[in-house]
Protein backbone atom coordinates (compact mmCIF):
# COMPACT_ATOMS: atom_id res chain seq x y z
CA UNK A 1 0.00 0.00 0.00
CA UNK A 2 0.83 3.80 -0.63
CA UNK A 3 2.51 5.06 2.48
CA UNK A 4 0.25 7.72 3.35
CA UNK A 5 -2.67 5.47 2.50
CA UNK A 6 -1.52 2.80 5.14
CA UNK A 7 -1.27 5.30 8.13
CA UNK A 8 -4.82 7.04 6.94
CA UNK A 9 -5.79 3.51 7.06
CA UNK A 10 -4.11 2.50 10.46
CA UNK A 11 -5.41 5.90 11.90
CA UNK A 12 -9.39 4.95 10.52
CA UNK A 13 -8.79 1.80 12.10
CA UNK A 14 -8.27 2.81 15.50
CA UNK A 15 -11.21 5.45 15.20
CA UNK A 16 -13.12 1.94 14.56
CA UNK A 17 -11.99 0.45 17.65
CA UNK A 18 -12.71 3.41 19.83
CA UNK A 19 -15.83 3.69 18.10
CA UNK A 20 -16.78 0.12 19.60
CA UNK A 21 -14.99 -0.11 22.67
CA UNK A 22 -16.87 3.20 23.62
CA UNK A 23 -20.20 1.15 23.55
CA UNK A 24 -18.89 -1.23 26.09
CA UNK A 25 -21.62 -1.52 29.00
CA UNK A 26 -20.24 -0.93 32.63
CA UNK A 27 -21.76 -4.82 33.22
CA UNK A 28 -20.04 -6.47 29.99
CA UNK A 29 -16.38 -6.34 30.51
CA UNK A 30 -16.20 -9.96 31.79
CA UNK A 31 -18.91 -11.13 29.49
CA UNK A 32 -17.34 -14.18 27.35
CA UNK A 33 -16.45 -12.81 23.79
CA UNK A 34 -13.84 -14.58 21.45
CA UNK A 35 -12.95 -18.09 21.98
CA UNK A 36 -11.62 -18.11 25.93
CA UNK A 37 -11.12 -14.55 26.26
CA UNK A 38 -13.74 -12.05 28.16
CA UNK A 39 -14.82 -8.95 26.49
CA UNK A 40 -12.04 -7.41 28.38
CA UNK A 41 -9.37 -10.06 27.61
CA UNK A 42 -10.24 -9.33 23.37
CA UNK A 43 -10.05 -5.87 24.21
CA UNK A 44 -6.42 -6.27 25.62
CA UNK A 45 -5.48 -8.29 22.90
CA UNK A 46 -7.20 -5.82 20.10
CA UNK A 47 -5.04 -2.78 22.00
CA UNK A 48 -2.22 -4.81 21.16
CA UNK A 49 -2.08 -2.78 18.29
CA UNK A 50 -1.69 0.40 20.06
CA UNK A 51 0.23 -0.03 22.58
CA UNK A 52 2.98 -1.50 20.62
CA UNK A 53 2.55 0.75 17.26
CA UNK A 54 4.28 2.84 19.88
CA UNK A 55 6.66 0.89 21.83
CA UNK A 56 8.28 -0.95 18.79
CA UNK A 57 8.00 2.26 15.94
CA UNK A 58 10.57 4.17 18.58
CA UNK A 59 13.17 1.31 17.90
CA UNK A 60 15.46 0.81 15.10
CA UNK A 61 16.82 -2.21 13.30
CA UNK A 62 19.07 -2.23 10.47
CA UNK A 63 17.33 -4.32 7.56
CA UNK A 64 13.75 -5.81 7.16
CA UNK A 65 13.75 -9.38 8.16
CA UNK A 66 10.41 -9.29 7.71
CA UNK A 67 9.34 -7.94 4.30
CA UNK A 68 6.37 -7.94 3.85
CA UNK A 69 2.63 -7.89 6.21
CA UNK A 70 1.82 -11.72 4.93
CA UNK A 71 5.41 -12.43 5.85
CA UNK A 72 4.87 -11.48 9.40
CA UNK A 73 1.75 -13.79 9.72
CA UNK A 74 4.02 -16.71 7.94
CA UNK A 75 6.82 -15.88 10.75
CA UNK A 76 3.96 -15.36 13.25
CA UNK A 77 2.00 -18.09 13.29
CA UNK A 78 4.52 -20.59 12.56
CA UNK A 79 5.48 -22.05 15.87
CA UNK A 80 4.09 -25.01 17.94
CA UNK A 81 1.31 -23.99 20.51
CA UNK A 82 0.80 -20.26 18.82
CA UNK A 83 -2.67 -20.43 19.70
CA UNK A 84 -2.08 -20.76 23.34
CA UNK A 85 0.12 -18.39 23.08
CA UNK A 86 -1.75 -16.07 21.92
CA UNK A 87 -4.45 -16.76 24.09
CA UNK A 88 -2.50 -16.22 26.75
CA UNK A 89 -1.12 -13.08 26.13
CA UNK A 90 -4.59 -11.90 25.08
CA UNK A 91 -5.44 -12.34 29.05
CA UNK A 92 -2.68 -10.87 30.08
CA UNK A 93 -3.35 -7.71 28.19
CA UNK A 94 -6.17 -7.69 29.07
CA UNK A 95 -5.40 -7.92 33.17
CA UNK A 96 -2.83 -5.36 31.93
CA UNK A 97 -5.67 -2.83 31.16
CA UNK A 98 -6.68 -2.36 34.80
CA UNK A 99 -9.11 -0.83 36.55
CA UNK A 100 -9.70 1.84 33.65
CA UNK A 101 -9.50 0.44 30.89
CA UNK A 102 -10.85 3.62 28.94
CA UNK A 103 -8.29 5.75 30.20
CA UNK A 104 -5.91 3.55 29.84
CA UNK A 105 -6.76 2.80 25.75
CA UNK A 106 -7.26 6.88 25.35
CA UNK A 107 -3.62 7.83 26.73
CA UNK A 108 -2.03 4.34 23.92
CA UNK A 109 -4.31 5.82 21.45
CA UNK A 110 -2.18 8.86 21.75
CA UNK A 111 1.06 7.50 21.93
CA UNK A 112 0.21 5.49 18.87
CA UNK A 113 -1.11 8.32 16.58
CA UNK A 114 1.86 10.35 17.72
CA UNK A 115 4.11 7.75 16.69
CA UNK A 116 2.68 6.88 13.49
CA UNK A 117 2.45 10.35 12.45
CA UNK A 118 6.10 11.79 12.95
CA UNK A 119 7.43 7.71 11.91
CA UNK A 120 8.16 7.41 7.83
CA UNK A 121 6.42 4.13 6.60
CA UNK A 122 9.60 2.95 5.13
CA UNK A 123 11.43 2.93 8.51
CA UNK A 124 12.55 0.04 9.32
CA UNK A 125 11.51 -0.68 13.19
CA UNK A 126 12.61 -3.53 15.39
CA UNK A 127 9.93 -5.61 16.35
CA UNK A 128 9.27 -9.43 17.69
CA UNK A 129 10.47 -11.13 14.51
CA UNK A 130 13.13 -8.94 13.70
CA UNK A 131 13.15 -5.78 11.76
CA UNK A 132 10.09 -4.82 9.81
CA UNK A 133 9.06 -1.82 7.75
CA UNK A 134 6.89 0.46 9.90
CA UNK A 135 4.33 0.45 7.05
CA UNK A 136 4.24 -3.15 6.46
CA UNK A 137 3.47 -3.46 10.57
CA UNK A 138 0.61 -1.13 10.06
CA UNK A 139 -1.10 -3.48 7.29
CA UNK A 140 -0.76 -6.26 10.14
CA UNK A 141 -2.29 -4.07 12.81
CA UNK A 142 -5.29 -3.13 10.27
CA UNK A 143 -5.95 -6.01 10.00
CA UNK A 144 -5.77 -7.36 13.61
CA UNK A 145 -7.94 -3.81 14.52
CA UNK A 146 -10.48 -4.20 11.83
CA UNK A 147 -11.56 -8.02 12.32
CA UNK A 148 -11.00 -7.66 16.02
CA UNK A 149 -13.29 -4.88 15.93
CA UNK A 150 -15.90 -6.77 14.08
CA UNK A 151 -15.22 -9.54 17.06
CA UNK A 152 -16.26 -7.58 19.77
CA UNK A 153 -19.44 -5.87 18.12
CA UNK A 154 -20.63 -9.41 17.75
CA UNK A 155 -19.90 -10.11 21.22
CA UNK A 156 -21.95 -6.78 22.23
CA UNK A 157 -24.37 -7.69 20.16
CA UNK A 158 -24.34 -3.89 18.69
CA UNK A 159 -24.06 -3.14 14.34
CA UNK A 160 -20.42 -1.98 13.39
CA UNK A 161 -19.57 -1.26 9.87
CA UNK A 162 -15.38 -0.97 9.43
CA UNK A 163 -14.83 1.96 7.45
CA UNK A 164 -13.56 1.43 3.83
CA UNK A 165 -10.02 2.26 4.18
CA UNK A 166 -8.84 0.18 6.97
CA UNK A 167 -11.51 -2.96 5.64
CA UNK A 168 -9.91 -2.51 1.91
CA UNK A 169 -6.35 -2.69 3.29
CA UNK A 170 -7.38 -5.71 5.68
CA UNK A 171 -8.95 -7.84 2.42
CA UNK A 172 -6.18 -7.43 0.26
CA UNK A 173 -3.68 -9.02 2.77
CA UNK A 174 -6.06 -11.46 3.25
CA UNK A 175 -6.61 -12.14 -0.18
CA UNK A 176 -2.30 -12.18 0.22
CA UNK A 177 -3.04 -14.54 2.81
CA UNK A 178 -5.66 -16.54 1.36
CA UNK A 179 -3.39 -17.23 -2.03
CA UNK A 180 -0.53 -18.62 0.23
CA UNK A 181 -3.06 -20.70 2.77
CA UNK A 182 -4.15 -22.84 -0.21
CA UNK A 183 -7.29 -21.41 0.76
CA UNK A 184 -7.82 -19.08 -2.41
CA UNK A 185 -10.37 -20.95 -4.50
CA UNK A 186 -12.71 -20.75 -1.92
CA UNK A 187 -11.93 -17.01 -0.87
CA UNK A 188 -12.91 -16.12 -4.38
CA UNK A 189 -15.73 -18.37 -4.61
CA UNK A 190 -17.06 -17.05 -0.72
CA UNK A 191 -16.34 -13.37 -2.76
CA UNK A 192 -18.66 -14.15 -5.29
CA UNK A 193 -21.52 -15.64 -4.19
CA UNK A 194 -21.28 -19.19 -4.99
CA UNK A 195 -23.29 -20.86 -2.65
CA UNK A 196 -20.51 -21.79 0.30
CA UNK A 197 -22.55 -19.59 2.52
CA UNK A 198 -25.33 -19.02 3.93
CA UNK A 199 -26.65 -16.22 1.83
CA UNK A 200 -25.40 -15.79 -1.61
CA UNK A 201 -24.01 -12.54 -1.91
CA UNK A 202 -21.41 -11.17 -4.80
CA UNK A 203 -18.67 -8.76 -4.48
CA UNK A 204 -18.91 -8.25 -8.27
CA UNK A 205 -22.30 -6.39 -7.94
CA UNK B 1 -0.07 -8.04 -11.73
CA UNK B 2 -1.22 -8.46 -15.73
CA UNK B 3 0.16 -10.54 -18.57
CA UNK B 4 1.20 -13.16 -15.99
CA UNK B 5 -1.49 -13.93 -13.81
CA UNK B 6 -3.78 -13.73 -17.70
CA UNK B 7 -1.44 -16.24 -19.46
CA UNK B 8 -2.08 -18.22 -16.37
CA UNK B 9 -5.45 -17.89 -15.79
CA UNK B 10 -5.90 -18.72 -19.53
CA UNK B 11 -3.58 -21.78 -18.97
CA UNK B 12 -5.46 -22.84 -16.37
CA UNK B 13 -8.72 -22.86 -17.77
CA UNK B 14 -7.91 -24.21 -21.31
CA UNK B 15 -6.39 -27.60 -18.98
CA UNK B 16 -9.64 -27.73 -17.00
CA UNK B 17 -11.81 -27.91 -19.72
CA UNK B 18 -9.41 -30.82 -21.14
CA UNK B 19 -10.98 -32.39 -18.44
CA UNK B 20 -14.67 -31.99 -19.12
CA UNK B 21 -16.32 -35.86 -20.26
CA UNK B 22 -18.08 -36.02 -23.51
CA UNK B 23 -21.35 -36.56 -21.76
CA UNK B 24 -21.18 -33.70 -19.82
CA UNK B 25 -21.13 -30.59 -22.36
CA UNK B 26 -25.30 -30.42 -21.24
CA UNK B 27 -25.19 -31.26 -17.39
CA UNK B 28 -26.58 -27.90 -15.43
CA UNK B 29 -23.23 -25.94 -14.53
CA UNK B 30 -23.67 -22.38 -12.91
CA UNK B 31 -27.11 -20.71 -12.86
CA UNK B 32 -28.99 -20.81 -15.89
CA UNK B 33 -25.86 -22.35 -17.62
CA UNK B 34 -25.05 -26.08 -19.09
CA UNK B 35 -20.79 -27.11 -19.03
CA UNK B 36 -20.83 -25.90 -22.76
CA UNK B 37 -22.39 -22.57 -21.89
CA UNK B 38 -20.32 -22.27 -18.88
CA UNK B 39 -17.22 -22.48 -20.90
CA UNK B 40 -18.65 -20.54 -23.55
CA UNK B 41 -19.40 -17.31 -21.14
CA UNK B 42 -15.78 -17.91 -19.71
CA UNK B 43 -14.19 -18.00 -22.97
CA UNK B 44 -15.59 -14.97 -23.66
CA UNK B 45 -12.84 -13.21 -21.16
CA UNK B 46 -10.32 -14.63 -23.82
CA UNK B 47 -12.14 -13.81 -27.16
CA UNK B 48 -13.06 -10.20 -25.99
CA UNK B 49 -9.52 -8.88 -25.64
CA UNK B 50 -8.90 -9.95 -29.07
CA UNK B 51 -12.21 -7.72 -30.19
CA UNK B 52 -12.03 -4.87 -28.01
CA UNK B 53 -8.22 -4.41 -29.08
CA UNK B 54 -9.11 -3.81 -32.47
CA UNK B 55 -11.86 -1.09 -31.05
CA UNK B 56 -10.37 2.23 -30.86
CA UNK B 57 -11.88 3.97 -28.17
CA UNK B 58 -12.60 7.59 -28.15
CA UNK B 59 -10.92 8.38 -24.87
CA UNK B 60 -9.17 6.01 -21.84
CA UNK B 61 -12.00 7.10 -19.28
CA UNK B 62 -11.83 3.34 -17.34
CA UNK B 63 -8.42 3.80 -14.49
CA UNK B 64 -8.71 -0.23 -13.86
CA UNK B 65 -10.23 -3.36 -13.76
CA UNK B 66 -12.07 -2.04 -10.51
CA UNK B 67 -13.53 0.41 -12.17
CA UNK B 68 -14.58 -1.22 -15.24
CA UNK B 69 -16.73 -3.53 -13.03
CA UNK B 70 -18.16 -1.05 -11.23
CA UNK B 71 -19.25 0.44 -14.32
CA UNK B 72 -19.98 -2.90 -16.07
CA UNK B 73 -22.89 -4.27 -13.39
CA UNK B 74 -24.95 -1.56 -14.12
CA UNK B 75 -28.05 -1.45 -16.46
CA UNK B 76 -31.06 -3.32 -16.38
CA UNK B 77 -31.02 -7.08 -18.14
CA UNK B 78 -27.60 -7.28 -17.95
CA UNK B 79 -27.45 -10.62 -16.39
CA UNK B 80 -30.34 -12.05 -18.95
CA UNK B 81 -27.81 -10.55 -22.05
CA UNK B 82 -24.56 -11.78 -20.46
CA UNK B 83 -26.26 -15.53 -19.77
CA UNK B 84 -27.31 -15.34 -23.38
CA UNK B 85 -23.96 -14.66 -24.76
CA UNK B 86 -22.12 -17.12 -22.77
CA UNK B 87 -24.90 -19.69 -24.27
CA UNK B 88 -24.35 -18.75 -27.96
CA UNK B 89 -20.51 -18.51 -27.58
CA UNK B 90 -20.64 -22.28 -25.88
CA UNK B 91 -22.83 -22.85 -29.33
CA UNK B 92 -20.42 -21.60 -31.55
CA UNK B 93 -17.28 -24.09 -30.15
CA UNK B 94 -18.50 -26.43 -31.87
CA UNK B 95 -18.33 -30.27 -32.13
CA UNK B 96 -14.62 -30.28 -30.36
CA UNK B 97 -14.36 -27.32 -27.38
CA UNK B 98 -11.64 -28.33 -26.07
CA UNK B 99 -9.34 -27.86 -28.84
CA UNK B 100 -11.15 -24.43 -30.09
CA UNK B 101 -10.30 -23.12 -26.43
CA UNK B 102 -7.10 -24.10 -26.55
CA UNK B 103 -6.64 -22.74 -30.38
CA UNK B 104 -8.97 -19.34 -29.02
CA UNK B 105 -5.93 -19.21 -26.03
CA UNK B 106 -2.86 -19.72 -28.30
CA UNK B 107 -4.34 -16.78 -30.65
CA UNK B 108 -5.50 -14.22 -27.60
CA UNK B 109 -1.72 -14.88 -25.89
CA UNK B 110 0.06 -14.22 -29.24
CA UNK B 111 -1.88 -11.03 -29.80
CA UNK B 112 -1.37 -9.73 -26.51
CA UNK B 113 2.25 -10.27 -26.61
CA UNK B 114 2.33 -8.54 -29.31
CA UNK B 115 0.82 -5.14 -27.87
CA UNK B 116 1.85 -2.48 -25.60
CA UNK B 117 0.87 -2.27 -22.29
CA UNK B 118 -0.64 1.44 -22.75
CA UNK B 119 -2.51 -0.53 -25.94
CA UNK B 120 -5.56 1.59 -25.85
CA UNK B 121 -9.70 -1.32 -25.96
CA UNK B 122 -12.72 0.09 -27.01
CA UNK B 123 -15.32 -1.92 -24.60
CA UNK B 124 -18.48 -1.94 -24.45
CA UNK B 125 -18.37 0.85 -22.20
CA UNK B 126 -15.45 3.12 -22.62
CA UNK B 127 -12.24 2.98 -23.09
CA UNK B 128 -9.11 1.17 -20.80
CA UNK B 129 -5.41 0.34 -21.29
CA UNK B 130 -4.50 -3.22 -21.70
CA UNK B 131 -2.40 -3.72 -18.83
CA UNK B 132 -5.76 -2.55 -16.77
CA UNK B 133 -7.88 -4.60 -18.29
CA UNK B 134 -6.35 -7.76 -18.18
CA UNK B 135 -7.09 -8.58 -13.96
CA UNK B 136 -10.57 -8.53 -14.44
CA UNK B 137 -10.17 -11.08 -17.62
CA UNK B 138 -8.29 -12.83 -15.01
CA UNK B 139 -10.50 -13.15 -12.63
CA UNK B 140 -13.51 -14.07 -14.85
CA UNK B 141 -10.71 -16.95 -16.18
CA UNK B 142 -10.19 -17.98 -12.43
CA UNK B 143 -13.55 -17.64 -10.81
CA UNK B 144 -15.31 -19.65 -13.82
CA UNK B 145 -12.51 -22.52 -14.55
CA UNK B 146 -13.54 -22.78 -10.39
CA UNK B 147 -16.85 -23.31 -11.18
CA UNK B 148 -15.99 -25.51 -13.66
CA UNK B 149 -14.15 -27.78 -11.75
CA UNK B 150 -17.10 -27.89 -9.39
CA UNK B 151 -19.33 -28.54 -12.36
CA UNK B 152 -17.37 -31.69 -13.41
CA UNK B 153 -15.97 -33.04 -9.68
CA UNK B 154 -12.70 -32.32 -10.17
CA UNK B 155 -10.27 -30.64 -8.17
CA UNK B 156 -8.37 -27.40 -9.86
CA UNK B 157 -6.08 -25.32 -7.77
CA UNK B 158 -5.64 -22.22 -10.10
CA UNK B 159 -1.39 -21.15 -10.63
CA UNK B 160 -0.11 -18.62 -7.95
CA UNK B 161 -0.07 -15.22 -10.12
CA UNK B 162 -3.37 -15.51 -11.51
CA UNK B 163 -5.33 -16.27 -7.61
CA UNK B 164 -3.54 -13.45 -6.60
CA UNK B 165 -4.90 -11.10 -9.46
CA UNK B 166 -8.02 -12.65 -8.74
CA UNK B 167 -8.42 -12.26 -5.13
CA UNK B 168 -7.14 -8.77 -5.17
CA UNK B 169 -9.72 -7.20 -7.37
CA UNK B 170 -12.14 -9.39 -5.09
CA UNK B 171 -10.39 -7.63 -2.25
CA UNK B 172 -10.75 -3.98 -3.85
CA UNK B 173 -14.26 -4.49 -4.76
CA UNK B 174 -15.28 -5.48 -1.74
CA UNK B 175 -15.75 -2.99 0.91
CA UNK B 176 -18.24 -0.88 -1.85
CA UNK B 177 -20.14 -4.11 -2.21
CA UNK B 178 -21.55 -3.74 1.36
CA UNK B 179 -20.30 -7.21 1.92
CA UNK B 180 -16.37 -6.65 3.03
CA UNK B 181 -16.91 -7.19 6.25
CA UNK B 182 -18.73 -10.13 5.50
CA UNK B 183 -15.90 -11.23 3.45
CA UNK B 184 -13.03 -10.77 6.17
CA UNK B 185 -15.38 -12.30 8.88
CA UNK B 186 -15.43 -15.65 6.71
CA UNK B 187 -11.73 -15.31 5.52
CA UNK B 188 -10.63 -15.66 9.03
CA UNK B 189 -13.18 -18.63 9.59
CA UNK B 190 -15.34 -16.67 12.18
CA UNK B 191 -18.18 -17.79 9.05
CA UNK B 192 -18.85 -20.29 6.57
CA UNK B 193 -21.96 -22.51 5.28
CA UNK B 194 -19.78 -25.21 4.52
CA UNK B 195 -17.26 -25.84 7.78
CA UNK B 196 -14.70 -23.05 9.07
CA UNK B 197 -11.81 -22.11 7.19
CA UNK B 198 -8.95 -19.45 7.91
CA UNK B 199 -6.57 -17.85 5.50
CA UNK B 200 -4.39 -17.30 8.11
CA UNK B 201 -4.13 -21.23 8.97
CA UNK B 202 -6.15 -23.76 10.72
Amino acid sequence: MAAATVKDAYREALGFFFDVVGRIEPGQWQEPALGVWSVKELVGHTARSVFLVDEFGAQRADAADVTSAAHHYHVSLAPEGVDDAIAERGREAGEALGDDPLARLAEGRVRAERRVAETDADTIIAYTNGGIALGHYLETRVLELTVHTLDLAAALGVEAEPPREPLRCALHLLAELAVDSGHGGRFALAATGRGLLPDRFSVLG
Amino acid sequence: MGRQGFREAADCFVETVRLVPGDLWDAPALGVWSVRSLVGHASRALLIVEQFAAVAPAAVDIADSADYYRRAFTGEGTNDRIAERGRLTGEELGADPASAVAALRDRVLAAVDALPDEHPLGTLIGGIRLIDYLPGRTTELVVHTLDLARAIGVDVRPPRQALADALHLLAELAPESGHGAELALIATGRRSATGVFSVLGG
